[in-house]
């Protein structure tokens, strides 16, 4: 008898528990009830799209020489989408609409070193307009004026030293997006060099999201070299002028 | 109100005017959009932004991301895009180009963390298009503030518009030539 109660309070209590956790998925966001894994998003499109290759995102966990981007790319056929990578602070990406050949590897340094050129030659100009806006004593005493100052000399040294790794050949790969067969995916997610596989997810619309790869170090910080981050707000101004050319009508 | 009342009150409403110059309003109030920029363009296929925040906020939820959109309405001008940004988490939308676009193709750039981006700092995201062909295009750099709408995880198809109203506008327009570099600044 007593058992019996028991029994129908700790049923009661399951049902009490079933339905706080039902009513919980129901009212939760949507994107936060569907987290399926890596293998069930390659199971389910290869269920619902069994001829068309699925875009997915490798890592490699640090930057990878060109050769063995390519090496990798060529073992598995794989379709190259976007290649992602970073250098001293520098992240960048390529991708092309239509083409998805290895060459891709090689037009992303070249266009990648476009960037950064440009970027650098920008950065005198942007110093200009500082040192014109700003008179010495007014951007040397107010923190915010010297901390951008100082954000100006801190991209150029990023850009000026990704460059030089860019044009010396250093590795700079981190990540690519491929397209492929989920059988050719699963094999490329194998391989020792693939160290996260992140494959793309069909949303709304038809459309497949494929997750984007995190850098090495995340993204989240302007990376300040140290000799950008010593310098003291008078000597951040002085910078900006041997950059940027004296100030007009700054100083009198 | 005696005469040292009326001197006072003067005074304290003449202070507070004198506060309100000083302190443009616009300038203090926090904004999803970089309130000071400048686009550049070098008359070919690299097209250059920088801008900071003066203040930044006035988001409309807990977990934005910020899209500032190249949208080009003239969609033979350029193909895809590399894109290289300081911006926090940032991530490309050149893939989705076009593809809910009508009468034009916006290639975007965004960061999944704006919220963390700093005041008084300067920020970037330079496109290097490739292909193309066509003599102008006119332009309107726009943001929007995205949500994670579709799906969970960070990537541009899970992303979707934060509301209809006050979470988007247009930073700069005009036209691309081919051939003729440019600049424009926007100051907000």
């Amino acid at each position: 008898m007593s058992s019996t109660r028991e029994s129908r309070i700790a049923a009661r209590k399951l049902g009490v528990v079933a339905l706080v956790v039902t009513t919980l998925l129901l009212t939760a966001p949507i994107w936060a009830q569907d987290q399926p894994s890596p293998e069930e998003r390659l199971t389910s499109w290869a269920k619902a799209h069994p001829e068309t290759p699925l875009q997915a995102t490798i890592s490699f966990g640090k930057a990878v020489a060109d050769q063995q981007v390519r090496s990798f790319v060529e073992k598995h056929d794989l379709g190259l989408v976007a290649v992602y990578t970073h250098a001293e602070g520098v992240h960048a990406m390529s991708r092309e609409r239509t083409a998805t050949d290895v060459g891709l590897i090689a037009r992303a340094r070249g266009r990648i070193v476009e960037v950064a050129e440009a970027r650098v030659e920008r950065m005198p100009v942007i110093a200009r307009q500082f040192l014109e806006e700003n008179p010495k004593e007014k951007a040397v005493s107010d923190r915010q004026l010297s901390g951008l100052g100082r954000s100006q000399l801190a991209i150029l040294e990023n850009n000026r030293a990704a460059l030089a790794a860019y044009k010396a050949n250093r590795p700079i790969v981190y990540a690519v997006t491929v397209s492929a067969s989920v059988d050719v995916l699963k094999a490329a997610a194998g391989d020792p060099m693939a160290k996260s596989f992140e494959p793309g997810v069909e949303v709304e619309g038809g459309r497949v999201a494929v997750p984007d790869p995190v850098p090495p170090g995340g993204t989240a910080e302007l990376r300040v070299p140290a000799s950008v981050g010593e310098l003291t707000p008078a000597q951040v101004y002085e910078r900006l002028q041997e950059l940027g050319g004296p100030a007009q009508g700054g100083e009198r | 109100m005696t005469r040292i009342q009326k001197t006072c009150a003067f005074a304290a409403l003449t202070l507070m005017v004198g506060a309100l110059v000083a302190l443009p309003a616009a300038a203090q109030t926090p904004k999803q959009y970089p309130q000071y920029g400048t686009l550049n363009y070098n008359g070919a296929h690299l097209v250059q932004t920088d801008f900071y925040w003066r203040a930044i906020g006035n988001w409309h939820t807990s977990d934005p991301a910020l899209e500032l959109d190249m949208n080009l309405y003239n969609v033979d001008y350029f193909d895809s895009c590399t894109i290289s940004s300081n911006m926090p988490s940032w991530y490309d939308d050149c893939g989705f180009a076009g593809v809910m676009d009508s009468g034009y193709e916006g290639f975007g750039a965004g960061s999944y963390k704006p919220e963390t981006a700093k005041t008084y700092q300067y920020y970037y995201a330079d496109w290097n298009f490739s292909g193309g062909s066509g003599l102008s295009a006119d332009f309107k750099l726009s943001w929007q503030e995205m949500k994670h709408t579709f799906c969970w995880f960070d990537a541009t198809g899970c992303m979707g518009g934060a509301c209809s109203s006050g979470c988007g506008g247009v930073l700069k327009s005009g036209r691309l030539n081919w051939g003729t570099s440019q600049s424009v600044t926007w100051n907000y």
